[in-house]
């Protein structure tokens, strides 16, 4: 699903942020890709997601080529990609038009949309907020629907940036529990985060990021 | 089209207080550019010494073909007055009105402004008519050189003004829509679907100046047609209903044009870093 090969990327003042990145996630997999602040995992992440340019090596996302993907192109493989960013912000509406509004870009109409939304609010039980305001749910809340929100349109691979982040003990265990949920539907996850990981997440496969290089386990 | 109508609705619900009056500056600009535009064409006043003896805005001057023999001149000068549209009807001796021609002509003055160019019409189907000269067959190239300057100047600033309040109104539109944006560059929603209902607001706009320049046109000949004796010697190409209407609908071109430069401008500013997921 995911293949890295000698990737390399140079920050705007040439620091190597990454080296010689060789990372390989398989389709179905759950990974953890895990590592200190500023360690390069949102820039992978990035890259990964057609989000970043890509510099030196190689990106199969899905068997294509990151780097020679035309424009339009990578505009379809990101809509084969739920990526969310670093401290997601829901938009200033409801939750359930959050959802709505993703399904509704990518070209669905409103029944359509609704009855997508209303599925992906479900399966991380979101549904008895879904007339509250996104931007006043708890934090926990607001993890909830950035996971709906990547997987309402069935991605071929989902990409979390720190969800964990900001969030309780506690919370970070639901979390975990969600995500395993999300997984046993058959998606490919790759989750970033510098927080200790909570017992559960042990059993899936972690990989590290530090100096620019990954390190299994 | 169910992508522009969801976007374009969206887009339009966050306009607010600060970007809606932006906005009303931007649609001011335009409607001034195209109302710049117009006054080269509608206002001025005739110059007579030019263009014959002065006539008012209720007069037609009808000059008859030299081969008309008098009781010609006798049966069209009684039919022409029997019009509804003639209040008054004269035969004028062409020294009379210190003109150098040996046919002589009739002089009409038309009930109201209104039913000039009606009268031109008519006048212009009859056999023996040589010409027919009234306020709006003159207006041509009435206004002066420094006027002409002048309105040229105040067009150009007006476009450039235009295109400086576009780049103000759709940045502070944009700024409330950016984490929208962002939502849709993070779902690959493509740039053909996030730019368009954008372009579409400037063209909203564009469209708006243009119906405003349109009602500020057809009143400015209401008026000048009412109040003849102030304002049609200032405006005196509002007299003639086809350059009112070739004016208004070229203004409201323009304004579309103006409008879809603006639109255009407007999402060229999605492009910039603070509405990339990684700026």
């Amino acid at each position: 699903m995911i293949q890295l090969s000698e990737l390399q990327f140079l920050s705007e003042d040439g620091i190597k942020v990454l080296d010689d990145v060789h990372l390989r996630v398989d389709r179905g997999e759950l990974v953890f890709l895990t590592g200190p602040a500023a360690a390069g995992k949102t820039i992978l992440l990035g890259l990964v997601a057609t989000q970043i340019p890509p510099q030196n090596g190689q990106i199969l996302v899905h068997g294509r080529n990151i780097a020679r993907l035309s424009r339009k192109k990578a505009f379809q493989l990101r809509r084969q990609i739920g990526f969310i960013p670093q401290r997601f912000s829901p938009l200033p509406k409801t939750v359930l038009d959050n959802v709505i509004f993703k399904l509704r870009t990518l070209g669905d109409f409103r029944e359509q949309a609704e009855e997508k939304a209303l599925a992906a609010l479900e399966m991380v039980s979101l549904t008895r907020k879904l007339a509250a305001s996104a931007t006043e749910i708890e934090p926990i809340d607001r993890v909830r629907l950035a996971f709906a929100v990547a997987i309402c349109n069935d991605p071929l691979l989902l990409l979390f940036d720190e969800p964990f982040e900001e969030l309780s003990a506690d919370d970070r265990s639901k979390v975990c529990s969600l995500l395993e949920e999300i997984h046993l539907r058959g998606f490919t996850i790759l989750v970033t985060t510098r927080n200790p990981l909570p017992s559960l997440i042990e059993k899936y496969r972690v990989v590290q990021l530090l100096d620019g290089k990954v390190k299994e386990g | 089209m169910t992508q522009f109508w969801f976007l374009l609705g969206n887009l339009l619900r966050v306009i607010g207080s600060r970007s809606g009056a932006l906005f009303i500056v931007l649609i001011l600009l335009i409607f001034s550019s195209g109302a710049l535009f117009s006054s080269f064409f509608l206002l001025g006043t005739p110059a007579p010494d030019d263009a014959g003896p002065s006539l008012s805005a209720d007069e037609v001057f009808v000059h008859l073909s030299p081969q008309l023999s008098q009781q010609k001149i006798n049966d069209l000068y009684l039919k022409i007055r029997e019009w509804e549209d003639v209040s008054q009807i004269n035969y004028r001796y062409p020294q009379e009105l210190g003109l150098e021609k040996a046919e002589g002509l009739l002089v009409i003055k038309a009930v109201s402004v209104a039913k000039v160019t009606e009268l031109i019409d008519a006048l212009s189907a009859i056999d023996g008519i040589a010409g027919v000269d009234s306020l709006s067959t003159r207006h041509a190239d009435s206004l002066s050189a420094p006027v002409k300057i002048g309105l040229l100047i105040g067009l150009a600033l007006s476009i450039v003004g235009s295109l400086i309040a576009a780049r103000y109104a759709f940045a502070e539109l944009l700024k409330a829509f950016s984490e929208e944006i962002r939502m849709m560059r993070l779902a690959g929603t493509a740039e053909q679907v996030i730019q368009p209902p954008i372009v579409a607001i400037g063209v909203l706009c564009g469209i708006s100046a243009g119906l405003l320049l349109i009602v500020a046109i057809y009143l400015l000949r209401f008026l000048a047609i009412t109040y003849p004796e102030t304002l049609l010697h200032a405006a005196s190409g509002c007299v003639n209903p086809a350059r009112v209407l070739t004016v208004s609908l070229v203004g409201f071109l323009l304004g579309l044009v103006l409008g879809g430069l603006a639109g255009v401008l407007g999402a060229s500013l999605t492009e910039s870093s603070k509405f990339q997921v990684y700026s």
